[in-house]
């Protein structure tokens, strides 16, 4: 198990928080996303770049930005997700976070495992 | 060539580790007849080995990042040298072969959890896992019998391999096709275990005597016995017979697939 931790970076400066081994995929275990200081409401997503190998159908492969979650978080409020809302969400690349806007007082607290 | 242990249906569960299922020394391998009796497999056609040492087994886990309705072929056999950049799979064999003749490879295969199956050719295109009928067959471009003998992971999972191949130097090469199925992408990801078995033969006393009158020429049945490789094991005739019983038959691809 593993935490990463980071404030509300907005589009365009998005975050890596895990890098995925070679041979596993990663799944979050627990977020929490504290807005209770921040400055407007927000909303969160976790997305996976993953480079996708070749294929048969595909020979040059190809690189895919995937929004695996979003999560709308008002303003002077905290929001905690846990393990079984996040079961079924697998990342095979990178996860990495940002926010629809900059809010260094809104945090983020990822805990993930790889599996 | 080939062992799958098969699923247990019904109450019974069943957890077994890579090495609980893989050979050991002394275990028994006995080759068909038909495999061929050329320069690269006349050693095994048709004899009895067993395991001359503690084997050494080697994980080998291959993971594939594919998107959905879409597959790739892994090639288990050293035709094709791969490059080391790249993923293996993607360039080249996987080299999952002995690279010597002597030597028996038993792979087995764990399937990691995920949305994808596996098919099995031996070599591309020749399906194992069909029927016998020629008028249908697993072929992976059609929606419908691509599910044909398709192996899920949880046939053989990655902490609990239940299906095995067997691989000697120069054999005809094992494709596997992981089609990803029902999600954008997938990663695949298989984990071999490469069991290294070195071999040595065993002869029964009666076929040690007549090797030796007989060899490098023909026996009275036509097959070509070469000479009585250094190192042999000769046994009593009703041991090496009693043997014959609990050895591994590992056949030759064309056996599994004309019934």
């Amino acid at each position: 198990m593993a935490t990463a931790r980071t404030a509300a970076f907005a589009v365009g400066n998005i975050v890596t928080l895990a890098t995925v081994p070679y041979e596993r995929k990663l799944r979050m275990t627990d977020i929490t996303i504290d807005n209770s200081g921040g400055s407007a409401d927000h909303i969160i997503y976790f997305r996976d770049d993953v480079t996708i190998d070749p294929s048969i159908g595909t020979p040059a492969g190809s690189s895919q930005t995937l929004i695996r979650a979003q999560y709308p978080v008002p303003k002077g409020l905290m929001l905690v997700i846990k393990a079984d809302e996040l079961r079924e969400k697998e990342f095979l690349g990178t996860l990495k976070c940002y926010a629809d806007s900059a809010d260094p007082n809104c945090l983020t607290v990822v805990d993930y495992e790889y599996f | 060539m080939i062992i799958e242990l098969a699923k247990l249906f019904g109450k019974a569960d069943i957890s077994v580790r890579p090495e609980d299922v893989l050979a050991k020394k002394g275990s028994w391998f006995k080759f068909s007849s038909q495999f061929p009796n050329s320069a690269n497999f006349a050693w095994a056609s048709g004899r009895t080995f067993e395991v001359a040492a503690d084997p050494v087994l080697v994980k080998f886990p291959v993971a594939l990042k594919l998107p959905g309705s879409d597959y790739q072929l892994l090639d288990l056999s050293n035709q094709n040298v791969p490059n080391m950049t790249s993923p293996p799979g993607i360039s080249g064999t996987l080299q999952a072969y002995p690279a010597q003749t002597g030597v028996l490879y038993e792979i087995a295969i764990g399937l990691h959890k995920g949305n994808y199956f596996v098919q099995l050719y031996v070599p591309k295109n020749q399906y194992v896992y069909t029927v016998g009928s020629n008028a249908i067959f697993p072929d992976i471009s059609n929606q419908y019998y691509r599910y044909l003998g398709a192996k899920r992971p949880d046939d053989s999972p990655d902490r609990s391999p239940l299906w095995k191949l067997y691989a000697i130097y120069s054999q005809t090469a094992f494709i596997l096709a992981p089609f990803v199925d029902g999600v954008d992408f997938e990663k695949v990801t298989i984990d071999f275990y490469i069991n290294k078995c070195p071999l040595r033969e065993v002869l029964a006393k009666s076929m040690q005597a007549q090797a030796a009158a007989l060899a490098p020429t023909q026996t009275p049945l036509g097959a070509v016995i070469p000479a009585i490789p250094t190192g042999a094991k000769v046994i009593d005739d009703s041991r090496w017979e009693q043997m014959q019983d609990k050895a591994t038959l590992i056949e030759w691809y064309t056996e599994m697939q004309s019934f």
